[in-house]
């Protein structure tokens, strides 16, 4: 429960960032935290009433072995994603000289 | 004035993580007392190997695919943009030393995990990262030309496409032996026995290089491309 608990305080913190955080770079690492308090989630929902883990040389009762393997995927996608994300962001700094939203946003507004 | 929607949404956002708080409380506990029924289905005593290598392996398959696109997004546009000029590796021989041995070390943990996956935790995907994470060491310690010259761009692409295209080989071919596709058709041999479980290390392992091949190609076109130092 306490993790539970933690997991969507990171997963909170992170989406906040990403709200209020001006600089791209910032609201990337929003979303890795972000990402990260999903996993803590999953985790924690898998473990919420035993913690053994699901193998058989261990006994039982077990941990929910579906979230965990919902789950363990999307740490290397999230991964390989955010560094594609990086390199779209170099791709703005180098085309727009800033990586500020707002000020890219006005610029797309002014090219209209 | 651009204050107030910002304060409404992270309003809107409290809101929702507070839905999801009270959905998780309540959802039903799930009784995972009996687990061998997966296990003699698949032959993995891991039984989350047995989920993402077996009943979801059509995900697993994609996911691998989106880490693959990705890859290449990054070698591809990464690629074309301007190499730093002045690159200067950390060149002292403890150093070098001592993440040649790390590199050596990371790559047969990371294999072993990754082989391993269906009998004891671990997997294909960790076992990828950790061996990558000794060769990040060992290419901040290498000048640019060396690093190319020991990991040529061109051979890695290949051997990924290779890896790729034999997992999804091993994903058809029951179809020629008149089973479903997906199906594992090779014996389950001795359940808990390193080579048990059919093609489920196969492909475990599969994915261990296919991700160890692809986070070296991430970590060597961002060093070569921004530089360290």
């Amino acid at each position: 429960m306490v993790y539970l608990l933690i997991g969507l305080i990171i997963f909170s913190i992170g989406g906040i960032g990403i709200i209020w955080k001006d600089d791209i770079l910032h609201k990337l690492l929003s979303l890795g935290i972000m990402n990260a308090g999903v996993v803590v989630l999953f985790v924690s929902i898998a473990g919420l009433h035993h913690k053994t883990p699901p193998i058989l040389n261990t006994k039982g009762p077990y941990a929910d072995p579906i979230p965990q393997a919902v789950i363990i995927t999307s740490i290397v996608i999230g991964f390989a994603t955010m560094s594609l994300a990086l390199v779209f962001t170099m791709l703005i700094a180098l085309k727009k000289g800033t990586l500020s939203s707002k000020k890219l946003e006005e610029e797309i507004d002014n090219e209209h | 004035m651009r204050k107030r929607p910002a304060i409404l949404s992270i309003i809107l956002f409290v809101v929702f993580v507070g839905i999801l708080i009270v959905s998780a409380e309540t959802t039903s506990p799930v009784s995972f007392d009996n687990i061998s029924g997966a296990v003699s289905d698949t032959g993995a005593i891991n039984v989350i190997a047995s989920y993402y290598l077996g009943y979801r392996l059509f995900d697993t398959l994609f996911e691998i695919l989106v880490f693959t696109t990705a890859v290449q997004g990054v070698a591809y546009l990464l690629g074309n943009m301007p190499t730093l000029e002045k690159h200067k590796p950390m060149r002292e021989q403890a150093i070098i030393i001592y993440t040649d041995v790390i590199f050596g070390a990371s790559i047969i943990m990371g294999l072993y995990i990754a082989a391993a996956g269906h009998i004891s935790a671990g997997g294909g995907f960790v076992g990828g990262i950790v061996g990558a994470t000794g060769a990040v060491l060992v290419f901040l310690t290498m000048p640019i030309e060396e690093m190319e010259k020991d990991f040529p761009h061109d051979v890695l692409a290949i051997l990924e496409i290779l890896i790729l295209l034999t997992i999804f080989a091993l994903m058809i071919y029951p179809v020629f032996m008149a089973l479903p596709p997906m199906r594992n058709f090779l014996p389950l041999g001795n359940i808990g026995h390193i080579i048990s479980g059919g093609t489920i290390p196969i492909v475990d392992t599969l994915i261990g290089i296919k991700v160890l091949i692809g986070a070296i190609t991430i970590a060597q076109t961002f060093i070569k491309h921004r530089g360290v130092f």
